[in-house]
């Protein structure tokens, strides 16, 4: 069981999301841009792995990361982009931002619970 | 020839017509978006086709092979070139047309300018976008079946609100316009019944970014790297007071049974000179497995 914090901008999507984490126990904490991405953060301890888009109002995914890695609080986080984006290019961008999987929407409910379970049990 | 000033709207080049058919041709092509480039000689029609950005075509009329023959080398073009002339002992291509000015009728330049308009869409994008919005649907709105066929309809009314959504890839620009009415489909499931307006907009809004997730996997299979916007939502009432500027952009048009939703979507090279070439597509599911770094 993790605390895992959903960033998107659908609320559609979050509630999917919520639906399959709290169905294997998990605790779900949710925003929905970069910039609240960072707030719930800061007013959420023991956050264990974060769920983010990438094309958001306010404030995009990969620059959301950019400023999580450059906190040392959080840059042990692990992060899972999901997202309709499955070019190289911004694969490689997410990558070099410290990206730890990447999951291209729609999601299949069992691989993507296995690849929670993968890094956070770790 | 003075230099042609040309707005970032897409053109028909229109060479040595006679000025009736002009103003029918101009008439026509207003009403889908287009605006048309009257020139008379082969420096003028050179410059129109140097200047233009989006350029769809062209109608022009010849007195000799010599003179086709020039006018051909200048516009070298894939997009098709319409020929009306008189003269029958001039050799073009199958897919240019011959009419005699004799026998113009308005209804043979209406079939005409439909027929440049539809070649002008990539093969296989119709299937693209029909493989894209069937295979979505069901994982956004998995409380009821609903199947996507080809619509030949240019606009429908009976909606409530518009989701316009942008791609863009290295050298083709796209946009997909989806109107949905929300009345509609409530009725569709209890579930929908009593959602919130903006949840159940939201939902629609989500399926517009996924369709167009999977028409760019898809692209990329043919060697671009698009990239999707965000989705915009205008209400019906909206819709009547904004005006979307820009080329027209050749669509494929799909509707459910049901018509709650209608998918248009468009795509254009960037260069504006010929149409993107989709025939060598090969139309998958995305792939669902999950990419560790």
């Amino acid at each position: 069981m993790a605390k895992i914090l959903i960033v998107d901008d659908s609320e559609t999507l979050r509630i999917q999301l919520r639906k399959v984490l709290e169905g294997k126990d998990h605790e779900v904490v949710e925003a929905c841009d970069g910039i609240k991405g960072l707030e719930a953060l800061e007013a959420n301890d023991g956050i264990q792995l974060v769920l983010c888009d990438v094309n958001m109002p306010e404030m995009d995914g990969l620059t959301m990361i950019e400023r999580v890695h450059e906190n040392s609080k959080f840059n042990t986080i692990p992060i899972f982009m999901l997202t309709t984006e499955s070019s190289p290019e911004m694969k490689s961008r997410g990558k070099a931002a410290g990206v730890r999987a990447w999951v291209t929407k729609p999601f299949v409910d069992a691989k993507l619970l296995g690849a929670v379970e993968k890094i956070t049990s770790m | 020839m003075s230099k042609f000033i040309f707005k970032n709207s897409s053109y028909i080049i229109v060479y040595n017509i006679p000025y009736e058919v002009i103003t029918t041709l101009s008439s026509l092509f207003k009403q889908k978006g287009l605006r048309v480039a009257i020139v008379e000689d082969i420096e003028g029609l050179k410059d129109a086709f140097d200047s233009i950005n989006y350029y769809c075509g062209t109608f022009i009329s010849c007195t000799s092979q010599e003179e086709y023959d020039q006018i051909n080398s200048v516009i070298n073009s894939e997009t098709g070139i319409q020929y009306i002339s008189s003269e029958t002992n001039i050799v073009v291509p199958d897919s240019s047309k011959i009419l005699l000015p004799s026998s113009i009728e308005v209804q043979d330049l209406e079939k005409l300018t439909n027929d440049l308009l539809a070649d002008l869409i990539p093969k296989r994008m119709d299937e693209l976008s029909k493989f894209s919005a069937n295979f979505i649907f069901p994982s956004l709105f998995p409380q009821f079946s609903l199947g996507f066929d080809d619509a030949n309809i240019i606009e429908i009314n009976d909606f409530t609100h518009q989701i316009i959504c942008d791609v863009s890839g290295d050298v083709f620009k796209g946009r997909a316009w989806v109107k949905v009415n929300l009345n509609k489909l409530r009725k569709m499931h209890s579930d929908f019944e009593t959602m919130r307006e903006d949840l159940l907009i939201d939902n629609c809004r989500e399926f517009v970014n996924q369709y167009l997730g999977v028409v760019n996997t898809n692209m990329m299979s043919l060697g671009y790297s698009p990239s999707v916007g965000l989705p915009s939502v205008y209400s019906k009432q909206d819709c009547e007071s904004i005006q979307l500027s820009g080329p027209h952009i050749p669509v494929v048009s799909l509707k459910d049974e049901n018509s709650i939703f209608h998918v248009r979507l468009g795509i254009v090279l960037l260069d504006g000179k010929c149409k993107l070439d989709m025939s060598e597509l090969q139309i998958k599911e995305p792939d669902s497995e999950i990419d560790f770094f």
